[in-house]
């Protein structure tokens, strides 16, 4: 007999370095994890905060692009700018009539 | 002539001979997600081809000694190289460009504050990476099981078969299970972390968005979050390029044809494949179970993150935000957005959150893919 297996069987406990070794990793891993998502939540945050900050900022940049391009001066040149042009109306179209429908009959009280 | 043999060897070959009960279990649950999609209505796109995909993929045969066979672990099979655009991470980016194709961010554009709730929001994905790391998972593991919480099932896919390529059939079923069960997941944890005269905040109406700001969004934004987390370059480019696509006015087919035809045919095989992979002797495992644990986990803290970040920005901001808005953080697209429009409504029947609540919805969308980036340039290393 070793002298762990004696040692067990009066302790109840097996000697077991690998156990150890075990929880050591997990402690360093749940460690190196929080350092992980810290600096992960620090990074989403900053990069959408940025982001938020740089939407905010947009009207006052066009406001500048608009002087030297200015709104509605582009043509749509080619077969997919013509009839893009052309889809939004009818679209417009299409859900102005539908909205009226939709109020017709609510307010026919159907 | 041995007939007797013949048809003995036959019947060993047979799916019948092979039959355990780990196949029928998944069987049985391929079936259950297929009623669900059916007779309930809940996500069918997703869970009618997850459910067959399920079924199919759970008819045992016998494997080769060379490994060969019919699923898609086997290669050389058809399903082999159709769940190759899952593997190695090529359906998600696809359908995130069909995403942006059909998103409108002109809510975020009118009320660029409410981004900051789906960044709260994101905050779920990084406490399950560390729940899941307590719990025994390698990092690689648990980053590919944290960005459950950001609940979106193409980033989810993309990062576990990046980092956990053996776990991508339970966390895609369970990324794409809580995404379904967002109505019921949510509710009860918004009323309990906000009051009633939280709740009855009318916000104002979001600004109009001129069309060259649509145009502008989505170069700007690439440029803005693509240098700062290159590993999200897939995810992210392809969302943008689609919804610029959508918004420049010059493409309308090719946005058309992103938003309709492709992204479905991507979601069929997608879907098909993901559910073929569950295969029972690698979907009926302990892990799978922690795996669903921690996606409820993940759907419940990304969630909370999102009420309380909004609770807290009040005490700064003048024009206060519903903190029920906070819940749509998570980037459910564009189910939790309604889950907030319906709970508002509740309140007060004449107070419409939708549009407000679509803010932080897409602005999660983002986030996710930004949180995925980070977890896949850092945990690859």
């Amino acid at each position: 007999m070793s002298i762990d297996s004696i040692t067990s069987s009066v302790v109840g406990v097996v000697a077991d370095p690998t156990v150890a070794d075990t929880s050591v990793i997990l402690m360093e891993n749940v460690m190196q994890g929080a350092i992980t998502s810290a600096i992960g939540i620090f990074i989403v945050f900053t990069a959408l905060a940025a982001l938020a900050l740089i939407i905010a900022a947009l009207p006052t940049i066009l406001t500048v692009v608009n002087k030297f391009i200015p709104e509605g001066s582009g043509h749509g040149h080619g077969h997919g700018g013509s009839v893009a042009k052309k889809k939004p109306a009818s679209d417009d179209s299409a859900i102005a009539v539908a909205i009226a429908a939709a109020f017709h009959k609510d307010n026919s009280g159907k | 002539m041995d007939i007797l043999g013949r048809l003995g060897d036959f019947w060993g070959s047979t799916g019948f001979a092979s039959m355990t009960m780990g196949n029928l279990i998944m069987i049985a649950i391929g079936i259950f997600f297929l009623t669900l999609a059916i007779a309930k209505n809940y996500e069918p796109l997703l869970l009618l081809p997850i459910g067959f995909g399920a079924v199919v993929g759970n008819i045992p045969f016998i494997v080769g000694m060379d490994g060969s066979g019919y699923g898609v672990y086997n290669e050389g099979s058809v399903l082999y190289y159709i769940y190759q655009g899952v593997g190695k991470g090529v359906f998600p980016p696809i359908i995130f460009l069909g995403i942006g194709a059909m998103t409108d961010f002109s809510t975020m554009l009118s009320n660029p504050r409410l981004i900051l709730l789906g960044a709260a929001a994101q905050a779920g994905i990084f406490l399950t990476f560390l729940g899941a790391i307590a719990l025994g998972f390698t990092p690689g593991e648990a980053g590919a099981i944290g960005i459950i919480g950001g609940a979106d099932g193409p980033t989810s896919i993309f990062l576990a078969s990046k980092l956990a390529d053996d776990l991508v059939g339970p966390i895609a079923i369970a990324a794409y299970s809580y995404m379904a069960l967002v109505p019921i997941i949510q509710p009860p944890i918004m009323k309990l972390l906000t009051t009633k005269k939280e709740r009855l905040i009318r916000m104002k109406p979001p600004r109009v968005v001129s069309k060259r700001e649509k145009i502008f969004f989505p170069v700007i934004g690439f440029l803005a979050t693509a240098l700062l987390v290159p590993g999200a370059l897939a995810l992210l480019g392809m969302l943008f390029f689609g919804n610029l696509l959508k918004e420049s006015g010059v493409t309308e087919r090719l946005a058309e044809t992103a938003r309709t035809n492709l992204i479905d045919s991507v979601t069929i095989l997608l879907g098909f494949s993901v559910g073929a992979s569950t295969q029972a002797d690698v979907f009926l495992t302990t892990e799978s179970m922690s795996i669903f644990g921690l996606g409820a986990f993940a759907f419940c803290i990304a969630t909370s993150m999102g009420v309380l970040f909004a609770k807290f920005m009040n005490l700064f901001i003048k024009d206060k935000i519903n903190p029920l808005v906070g819940a749509a953080g998570v980037s459910a697209v564009p189910d939790s957005a309604r889950v907030v429009q319906h709970v508002g409504q509740k309140e007060d029947s004449h107070n419409h959150l939708l549009m407000h609540a679509m803010a932080p919805n897409v602005a999660g969308v983002i986030g996710s893919a930004i949180a995925a980036g980070y977890l896949l340039s850092e945990l690859s290393k």
